[in-house]
């Protein structure tokens, strides 16, 4: 222990400031004239976020409609849940290799990784959100007349949004980290941000890799605002929604 | 008032017996029989767990009878019957649409054109009182407002009866005497066949005109009362207190009956 502490601590307060602000300068830097190849770091985020795009949207697209058919239907739901449950914990990174194998090292890799982690909570969500539509609603809107196009658009559809939402907020978290995991093991593009951070690792070059890491960490509370800010829009009728 | 007027629905020999959860045999209704007329206001009293829900099921089509059958206007009901004013207990309102959207839910569905449907919905809202509401969500409404957006909307399609399925039971005291009342005033205008399911004596004694008791699992008809006495009624005279004990003392033989108390 030393008699006189405070030098040193005013040492460390002082290294801690000048790395926030080399960080910062080096973060401005990115942007402005990019990285040591001359790729600005919103090329590295834009190829990320493409890749995330792909993925999220198949993933969209195959979950939704297969968590209706499981949500309605207990036999279905029934048959599939064990083959469910053994794909959903092998985590999305155990993929990457398959993925490379089958779909190579372009964009579909990638997407492939980001929609095996979007797919499930999207799937699961939609499905618990079925098989928690009011049984009163339904009889109500049969009584009133509705076919079954209508149940489906104006009932089924109307009611299990919320669940789904929430499903494709928690998917898009999951891709999101999906896409920079893929991106650092194999995918070796040249642009990405998971690519960035373990290129800059591997150059020795740490505070550009920690100013990738705080690009991946912004980006995803942007995706998820863009998200919240969709459900705030389109939920208002809901208890939780503020009035 | 439709007394043995046209017939409206004729449940005949009306049995239902549902599988358990643990694949025990529950005996919901047995041989219920009788008869709804032409614009007559009849409830159906029973103790819960009677298949007073379930009969009302099985009256708008939304399950089938193991035995016997139920026809409106004369036809046999096979499947659900759409053009039906059914009003469950709670949590019927969809809760992603507004006042007016909830009303319209039935036109909309049936092809209304909207000019006609806006039309509708306009006077409804000013029957049941609920102006000054029409962009509501549900969530922003009281349980009796809710229950008057879903008696409305029951209403918009100008349906062949109304079922109603203890819809003021999750209502305080007082706002449950006044949606009788409202509901009556409702009724008047239109003169609608009802059914009206109750647990509750008073309440039931307060509107129907004709009041049918079923026994405790498996429900049976017990009993059947025509109530004379003229509206408004008051619940303190001596008419309706003497028609109540009777009805009383016959659910609660029942009761002791079926606990072995």
């Amino acid at each position: 222990m030393s008699l006189n502490p405070l030098p040193n601590v005013w040492g460390i307060i002082i290294q801690i400031f000048y790395l926030i602000f080399s960080l910062i300068v080096v973060f401005c830097n990115l942007l402005v004239k990019g990285d040591i190849f001359g790729v600005n770091l919103l090329e590295h985020a834009a190829a990320s976020l493409i890749r995330v795009g792909v993925g999220f949207a198949v993933a969209i697209v195959t979950a939704v409609p297969l968590g209706l058919l499981i949500g309605w239907n207990k036999k279905l739901s029934a048959a599939t849940h064990p083959l469910i449950e053994i794909v959903r914990h092998i985590p999305p990174i155990a993929w990457i290799p398959f993925s490379i194998v089958f779909f190579g090292l372009g964009l579909f890799s990638s997407a492939f990784i980001v929609w095996l982690g979007a797919f499930f909570p999207i799937l699961l969500n939609t499905a618990s959100g079925v098989r928690n539509i009011g049984r009163a609603q339904i009889d109500v809107a049969i009584t009133l007349g509705a076919k079954e196009k209508d149940l489906i658009s104006k009932v089924v559809f109307p009611a299990i949004l919320p669940e789904v939402i929430t499903g494709m907020r928690v998917g898009l978290g999951v891709g999101w980290m999906c896409v920079i995991a893929s991106e650092m093991i194999g995918l070796r593009k040249p642009v990405g941000l998971g690519f960035f951070v373990l290129e800059m690792q591997y150059l020795g070059r740490y505070l550009d890799m920690i100013a990738g890491m705080i690009m991946i960490g912004l980006i995803g509370l942007l995706l998820d605002y863009g998200l919240r800010f969709l459900e705030y829009r389109v939920l208002r009728w809901r208890e939780e929604v503020g009035r | 008032m439709g007394d043995k007027g046209k017939v409206k629905i004729d449940v005949s020999n009306v049995s239902k017996t549902f599988i358990g959860e643990y694949g025990q045999k529950i005996e919901a209704l047995r041989n219920v029989s009788f008869k709804v007329y032409e614009g007559e206001f009849l409830t159906v009293v029973g103790p819960s767990g009677c298949g007073k829900t379930t009969l009302l099921k099985i009256i708008a089509g939304l399950e089938k009878p193991d035995e016997g059958y139920v026809k409106i206007d004369g036809k046999i009901v096979g499947g659900p019957v759409s053009g039906l004013g059914y009003i469950p207990q709670e949590f019927s309102l969809f809760p992603w649409r507004t006042v007016v959207e909830n009303i319209e839910f039935g036109l909309e569905v049936n092809g209304v054109p909207k000019a006609e449907r806006k039309r509708i919905v306009k006077r409804l809202i000013g029957l049941v009182g609920l102006e000054g509401f029409e962009k509501s969500f549900p969530k922003e409404l009281s349980g009796g407002m809710k229950q008057k957006v879903a008696i409305a909307r029951a209403l918009a399609i100008d349906p062949i009866v109304l079922l109603l399925d203890e819809p003021f039971a999750n209502l305080d005291a007082q706002t449950r005497s006044y949606m009788q009342r409202e509901f009556l005033r409702i009724w008047h205008e239109h003169r609608k066949t009802v059914i009206f399911v109750t647990h509750h004596i008073e309440e039931a004694i307060y509107l129907a005109d004709r009041i049918i008791l079923l026994s405790s699992r498996p429900g049976r008809v017990k009993m059947e009362l025509k109530i004379n006495l003229p509206r408004p009624r008051i619940v303190t005279s001596p008419e309706f207190v003497n028609v109540r004990a009777k009805l009383l003392k016959e659910l609660e033989e029942d009761f002791i009956k079926t606990f072995n108390m």
